[in-house]
């Protein structure tokens, strides 16, 4: 039997963002025995102990295992797609950290600039949960800082409520200003090689379920200059903004969230903000490159 | 090519139950071990910097101010609106760029959509101890350097009529600009005013809103006006005039107050602009509140796009003769 030719998977994103939850859910979601129109695993891979080691996590409700820095666990399996050739999914798990640290320094890790420049389909993964765009600070203070008298007494100190500020970071900038600079740095990477269609996955969706009529409107008001970036790449690159709830539920909200079985336990909504399974990024493509064809 | 990376260093940790003895040499009070323990947490203490001699990597842009040289090879590819605010020491200059930054990228100027920046981190380094991210409680913007005096800022913008509208701030320090007012010209400001397309003079608000600094303040600007106009710069310069901290002008004439900035000036015909990086609210029906981002959408419209060379202007400037109406009416006078 001939192996079906990769399909290759880049999942971007910083660190606690979803994506390992997401490949967890994923595969849990795909070997649950599903009926035939629905995408499915079949055929156990060989080495399945990284797989089943974040699956069995997830079912658990615990946290996913961390990889170190520079480790990353590659993931691959052939899915059958209904009214076509299986699939061969490629997937490495590359850890948030080296996101993180493209942005810390003006480099890249050769591995994850492969998994990117290589792949088929990019998915940056923007939490729900912890997404923030830095405010201004609007108000009007009393003096200019060399006008101000400084504090005559600690208690003075703790009365005018000043705080020690903190020093600008890269790793302290809010998610807008991170996944807007990394989005343009993989543009970088990927400027003599063919732009993969991109879908943003706000993860843990459940959190912000009926803020937005749709993910992408929750996109254009949270984190708007990742999303008029985007807006921008649509002009030249297929692109998709979905939702997906990978626990299910906050384990706060819903302790026994874990108790649903798999194919129950995700979800998530499409471009249009319609309910849709844990494969939603996957559905999205396969719409788009058949709406092509 | 060497790799550096960092790990946290785990000390141990400490137990949050207040009826387990394990901070103090005792055991687990639920009789677990501790890492399986909930209210056990390890504590990072350190961060080791762990270097990899093995790992290749492939440098990326840093996001950050452009130098000169930098700058050429983007505007190679993508010209751009070349905007050089001048302003003295704390006029303003720099949280002018962030503001219109600011405004673009949080979508509060709905005729222009932001399309990209090769120095996101550059506006974000300078913008961010005026956010509530630093943790402070009064926005400030640290000052520009004679060291980082000269660096480009660069924002893509996109107009409602689907035109490109690419903007390059040079970011001078004020000392640097306030030698200028007293001839001495820099080479960064010389170099800087050759591409100019705009050069907004940018006049402290602060400053302009005190009685007893107000007429200091204008001679000072006007000092400013009178030394760039002898400067070399391109035929089509559009050189305005902007007051910043409008929020503070209560109660001012302002109009009087660019009269005054301007007259007899190149900029006595260019546009005027107001604008107010922070809100202030309406105290009453007389004093109407100041939103932040005051002005903003008026001088994007104006330095977005390169102006048109100006016929009646012959470079350098000769300022032409007063009015007749203008002469022994006394300079500040209403």
């Amino acid at each position: 039997m001939t192996r079906p030719a990769p399909f290759r998977i880049a999942l971007v994103g910083l660190p606690a963002t979803g994506k390992t939850t997401y490949i967890a859910a994923l595969w849990a979601y795909l070997r649950s025995g599903l009926s035939e129109t629905k995408y499915r695993v079949t055929r156990v891979p060989d080495d399945t102990t990284y797989l089943n080691a974040i699956a069995k996590a997830w079912s658990e409700r615990k946290d996913m295992p961390r990889n170190s820095p520079g480790a990353t666990d590659r993931v691959e399996f052939t899915i059958e797609v209904p009214n076509r050739d299986p699939l061969t999914v490629v997937i490495p798990d590359l850890p948030g950290e080296m996101f993180l640290n493209a942005l810390r320094r003006p480099s890249i890790d050769e591995i994850p600039a492969e998994a990117v420049t290589s792949c088929d389909l990019l998915l940056l993964f923007v939490n729900g949960k912890t997404a923030k765009t830095f405010a201004p600070l609007g108000d009007h203070e009393a003096t200019d800082e060399n006008e101000t008298e400084p504090p005559q007494s600690a208690e003075d100190a703790t009365a005018d409520n000043t705080q020690a500020p903190n020093e600008f970071a890269i790793d302290d900038l809010d998610s807008d200003t991170l996944n807007t600079e990394l989005l343009h740095r993989l543009g970088y990477l990927l400027r003599d090689h063919p732009r993969p269609a991109t879908v943003v996955v706000v993860s843990a969706w459940d959190v912000v379920d009926g803020t937005a009529e749709s993910p992408e409107e929750w996109l254009k008001h949270e984190q708007p200059m990742t999303w008029q970036y985007i807006d921008e790449l649509r002009r030249t690159t297929r692109i998709g903004v979905v939702g997906i709830s990978a626990q299910g539920a906050d384990y706060d909200d819903d302790p026994k969230v874990h108790h649903k079985t798999a194919y129950e336990r995700s979800w998530g909504r499409d471009v249009n903000g319609n309910m849709t399974d844990i494969a939603g990024p996957l559905l999205w493509h396969d719409g788009v490159a058949q709406a092509g064809s | 090519m060497t790799d550096v990376d960092v790990e946290a260093v785990i000390d141990e940790g400490s137990c949050s139950n207040p009826e387990c003895t394990v901070n103090h040499g005792g055991k687990c009070a639920l009789g677990k071990e501790l890492l399986d323990c909930k209210f056990y947490e390890l504590t990072v203490v350190d961060e080791l910097v762990r270097v990899e001699s093995d790992t290749k990597t492939i440098p990326l842009p840093a996001g950050e101010a452009l130098r000169a040289d930098e700058l050429e090879q983007i505007l190679a590819e993508h010209p751009a609106s070349m905007v050089v605010p001048l302003g003295l020491v704390k006029a303003g200059k720099t949280t002018l760029m962030c503001l219109i930054f600011d405004q673009v990228r949080t979508r509060r100027e709905p005729q222009w959509a932001f399309t990209k920046s090769k120095t996101i981190l550059g506006f974000a380094r300078r913008s961010y101890y005026a956010s509530y991210g630093s943790g402070r409680g009064s926005p400030t913007t640290p000052r520009t350097s004679r060291l980082t005096s000269g660096l480009h800022l660069h924002l893509g913008m996109r107009a409602r009529d689907d035109s490109e509208a690419p903007i390059v701030f040079v970011d001078l320090s004020g000392e640097h600009v306030a030698a200028l007012a007293d001839g001495k010209v820099d080479p960064v400001i010389a170099e800087a005013l050759k591409r100019a397309d705009h050069v907004p003079i940018i006049v402290n608000g602060r400053d302009i809103a005190n009685p007893d600094w107000r007429a200091r303040a204008i001679y000072e600007a006007r000092a400013l006006l009178g030394v760039v106009e002898k400067q070399p710069m391109p035929a089509h310069v559009s050189v305005s005039v902007i007051v910043t901290k409008g929020d503070l002008l209560v109660g001012v004439d302002v109009e009087k107050v660019f009269d005054d900035l301007t007259r007899g000036t190149i900029a006595e015909q260019s546009p005027r602009f107001l604008t107010a990086d922070r809100n202030s609210p309406a105290e009453d029906d007389a004093v109407p509140a100041v939103e932040r981002g005051l002005g903003v959408a008026q001088l994007l419209a104006h330095i977005a796009t390169s102006p048109a060379p100006r016929p009646d202007v012959t470079w350098p400037f000769t300022p032409p003769p007063a009015p007749s109406k203008m002469l022994g009416r006394a300079w500040g006078a209403k």
